[in-house]
């Protein structure tokens, strides 16, 4: 029997897909090995699932690097405004570099796969045409998304996820950074009357599936393989359903009145400016942690390339993507 | 042995009163980030540095709240037997908690360890976790101090 | 043996572990140890009840603990309680029963600043009882209402039962607050006409006092509307989306020390009391969550949560049976342990099958909420009667013949809850959509 430790609550689309991811898997198993899925941190909660599964409290364990702030810090890059257009684009990314990478942080673990939120976006009460109109508003960012809420000129405030809908209601904060599927989430859309699309700063949350390592590797080899065939059908799969509840956001808010703001490329060209000191002090505190300059500056071309390739690859299959493609 | 014994109750409540600067300092800064945000100024990371108090707040008071007997117990059975008995089946009990909190203390330290060679910090202020985990043990063991010195008031008859 | 029967042999070990008058928060956390090693192996084990420890401690949602109940040690060692009975009794103390009335009276203001259901019972037992001793008084009636009054601190707001309760479940703290304003209300209001009928009808059990004048009375004024002005700044702060629940407590204590200052009912070392009893307090919930969480998680491997809720699911009877012996559960476990400890216990068991069988969180909240108040006041464990036994040195018996009437309004509360899910929905649904 395997335990597989999911922190989001059992109604989230995170929590509902893998329940159907075990209890497909299981089918495929035919009772070889059983995987148990605890959700709703009744086993180990989102700052502990990385631990958590390190140490064999669970098998498989589901979470985010953010709440592991510094735990892996050469996947955290994926966290980075670097840009990424849509879930499905960046989900991709992640994988690829992984795979190209291998970083070491993550040798206790047997990686099943990446996954990232579709990218944080603006979302104000009033209209942000230009950087300027920032100042002075008070955004929702915690942690990283804080950061970044800050160099773009505006003021983060880390109000809790169950108290977005009120404090915008009274107006506690001026608008979030998050992704358009929360509009629906948290019912924001409907107060909500801005998102100004500026997706090449586009930042994500990246996921992680993993499982102990010394687990992993006393499986029998059968096994391995249903289990590793399946993540890679299943990897296919979830970053649409990210794209396409997305979407219902972007519908939900545009159904509430909300307006779409698309800015110009030379705008467009300032907020990048505007983010890019984040990078830039991501790369030294990594450089102080012992990795070398040159070798971050390879992982940032190989991650733009590979944005550029998937860009291309969502385009060309016509999956669908909430946000425009402008600048 | 008297003098360890008071050394170990003034210590702890040191330490107790350190917990109470951290619940004062926890109000305060509630209370600040609350106006202050009515300005527009909120505390960046107020959340963090609140939660993070709470590890001073409890984890020093423990020893002292032991000390003083303050933590729910049933005594339905114990009440029954005779002096002797009882005084086994507490030992008994106080073994078993120096266990556990030998335990959670030593692998405190092996938890901070973690924390500190992989620098994991909080979200926004990016503290590092190592030294909480740290102070954290360092009030297991002192709580072990406290179940130690139960068994010696038990066997001299001062424990009830 | 699979994880099932692990996981039942060792709630029977744990209750067995209870007996020996080990600490019960320790109990859970060596039994969630031992079978943790049983089914994870010991290095899973180890690292589990680190990591749980630090959690809990380091948990933002659990500050509001230390910080709500400081205000409540504040406002007991400035004297609020005592100047609340007062102005009370200026009021009604010279209707029947007048003397116990204004116990309630007070003890229900002061619960809206107070969430420890002994401290009140504390409070009154040294406050209103020498006074009603003055008038004559029957002990029956002044120690019985003394012993319950306290418990109405488990639902009216800032109910540290309910904080327990939405941390637990990860329900708003909020709206369980507004849901049990209501039903606390009703209660103190059956309290009061119970007090009524019974000096109506046996006039002996209390004799009328002496009625002050209405210039004493609008004299005490200024202190009820203080209070007012604290549970209002809290309650409707949190409404309003000012602050959350957590902050809540922060701002709350801030408003009493404040107000104390101003009174100069509070020195620093008061303050420095104040601070000590409420860590005491504090750490003795917090031990009891960090036992439970470490418990809670072995038991979450046993799959017993789960089962039960299927299993209670399939059961071919009405669900509110189901709920009612899920209630009657609560109530033996609260009888042989602590109340608050077994509610931190069977919750995390119990809760999921409540939410299959489609009750309301909010409203399963009020009604554990009712169900430990009569749990604090029935033997063989009955804290709140047990402090003003120690008191008042009334044998348990006659305390009880008091307490008695009141406790029978408690269960038609409970009753009426049941059948009227809106008494606890109904306010939350005003403010919150
Ligand atoms: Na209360
Ligand atoms: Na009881």
């Amino acid at each position: 029997k395997l335990k597989f430790a999911n922190y989001y609550d059992p109604t989230h689309l995170n929590s509902v897909l893998f329940e159907k991811y075990c209890k497909e898997l299981n089918k495929k198993l035919a009772g070889k090995v059983e995987i148990m899925y605890y959700t709703g941190s009744t086993l180990l909660s989102a700052t502990k699932v990385a631990a958590g599964v390190e140490h064999g409290i669970a098998d498989i364990g589901l979470a985010n690097l953010s709440y592991t702030r510094g735990r892996f810090p050469a996947m955290e890059m994926i966290d980075m405004p670097l840009g990424f257009p849509s879930g499905y684009v960046a989900s991709h990314v992640a994988n690829d570099f992984y795979n190209k990478f291998m970083p070491k942080e993550l040798n206790a673990y047997h990686v099943f796969m990446f996954t990232t939120c579709p990218p944080n976006v603006i979302m104000t009460l009033k209209p942000v045409k230009k950087l300027e109109d920032l100042k002075g508003m008070k955004i929702r960012g915690p942690g990283r998304i804080g950061d970044i809420v800050k160099t773009l000129g505006a003021t983060p405030v880390p109000i809790e996820w169950g108290d977005i809908y009120d404090s915008l209601r009274k107006g506690v904060i001026g608008g979030t950074m998050l992704p358009l599927e929360t509009m629906k989430g948290t019912n924001s859309g409907e107060i909500l009357k801005y998102v100004t699309s500026a997706w090449r700063i586009g930042s994500v949350y990246t996921f992680y599936v993993l499982m102990n390592k010394k687990k992993w590797d006393s499986l029998p080899a059968d096994v391995q393989k249903i289990i590793t065939d399946y993540n890679k059908d299943f990897l296919e799969k979830w970053p649409g359903e990210w794209n396409k509840i997305d979407y219902e956001g972007l519908d939900f808010f545009k159904k509430n009145g909300g307006q779409v703001i698309t800015i110009s490329q030379a705008e467009s060209a300032r907020w990048v400016k505007a983010v890019q000191p984040i990078i830039d002090t991501y790369k030294k505190e990594l450089v102080s942690k012992g990795f070398k300059a040159e070798e971050v500056d390879d992982w940032l071309k190989f991650i733009r390339e590979r944005i550029e390739y998937w860009h291309g690859q969502q385009k060309a299959l016509k999956i669908p993507s909430a946000l425009p493609a402008s600048f | 042995m008297e003098k360890v014994f008071n050394l170990l109750q003034k210590v702890s409540t040191v330490f107790t009163d350190i917990g109470g600067v951290a619940l004062t300092f926890m109000m305060c800064l509630t209370v600040a980030d609350v106006i202050l945000r009515c300005f527009n100024h909120p505390i960046l990371g107020a959340y963090e540095m609140v939660a993070l108090s709470l590890a001073i707040v409890i984890g020093f008071s423990v020893p002292r709240v032991s000390i003083d007997r303050g933590e729910v117990q049933m005594e339905i059975l114990l009440e029954r037997l005779s002096p002797g008995n009882r005084a086994i089946l507490n030992t008994f009990t106080r073994i078993l908690c120096i266990g556990l909190f030998v335990v959670i203390g030593y692998n405190l330290i092996l938890v901070g360890n973690e924390f500190r060679s992989n620098g994991e910090t909080s979200a926004t202020l990016q503290i590092p976790f190592f030294p909480i985990a740290y102070c954290i043990s360092v009030c297991c063991f002192l709580e072990c101090f406290v179940f130690v010195f139960d068994i010696v008031k038990i066997w001299r008859g001062q424990y009830e | 043996m699979n994880e099932i029967i692990a996981g039942i042999v060792s709630l029977f070990v744990m209750l067995l572990l209870f007996t020996t008058g080990i600490e019960l928060g320790f109990g859970m956390a060596l039994v969630g140890f031992v079978g943790f090693i049983y089914l994870n192996g010991v290095h899973a084990a180890v690292q589990l009840v680190a990591r749980d420890m630090y959690e809990v401690i380091t948990n933002y949602g659990y500050t509001v603990f230390p910080l709500f109940i400081l205000m409540g040690q504040i406002g007991f060692n400035a004297g609020i309680a005592v100047r609340l009975y007062d102005a009370a009794n200026k009021f009604v103390g010279h209707i029947p029963g007048g003397l116990a009335m204004a116990t309630v009276m007070g003890a229900t203001g002061f619960k809206a600043i107070c969430g420890s259901a002994t401290a009140t019972a504390a409070t009154f037992a040294s406050v209103s009882i020498p006074e009603m001793d003055r008038y004559g008084y029957d002990r029956r009636l002044s120690t019985g209402i003394v012993a319950i009054v306290g418990t109405l601190g488990c639902i009216i707001p800032p109910s540290v039962v309910l904080i327990i309760y939405g941390l637990i479940t990860e329900q708003s703290i909020g709206r369980l607050f507004l849901a049990g304003i209501v039903p606390g209300l009703i209660i103190a209001t059956l309290f009061l006409g119970i007090i009524y009928v019974w000096a109506k009808v046996e006039p002996k059990v209390a004799p009328i006092s002496e009625r002050s004048t209405w210039k004493a009375r609008i004299r005490t004024l200024p202190e009820v509307g203080w209070i007012l002005v604290v549970f209002i700044l809290v309650v409707g702060g949190i409404m309003n989306g000012f602050f959350t629940p957590t902050e809540a407590g922060g701002i709350g204590t801030f408003a009493i020390i404040l107000l104390a200052v101003i009174k100069r009912g509070i020195t620093f070392k008061s303050y420095v009391k104040s601070l000590r009893e409420a860590l005491g307090t504090a750490v003795m919930i917090l031990m009891l969550i960090m036992g439970s969480v470490i418990l809670g998680h072995f038991i979450t491997i046993t799959n017993i949560p789960q089962q039960t809720a299927d299993w209670v699911v399939s059961l071919p009877v009405n669900r509110y049976l189901v709920l009612f012996m899920i209630c009657i559960i609560y109530e033996l476990g609260g009888s042989f342990i602590d109340d608050l400890a077994f509610m931190i216990l069977a919750t995390p068991i119990f809760y999921p099958a409540i939410l299959r069988l489609g009750f309301d969180p909010i409203w399963f909240g009020i009604v554990l909420g009712v169900v430990v108040m009569i749990g604090v006041v029935i033997p063989p464990v009955a804290v709140c009667v047990f402090v003003v036994k120690n008191i008042t040195k009334e044998p348990i018996g006659r305390i009880y013949k008091g307490v008695a009437p009141f406790l029978a309004s408690l269960i038609i509360v409970w009753g009426l809850l049941l059948l009227f899910p809106q008494l606890a929905l109904w306010l939350p649904s005003m403010f919150f959509k």
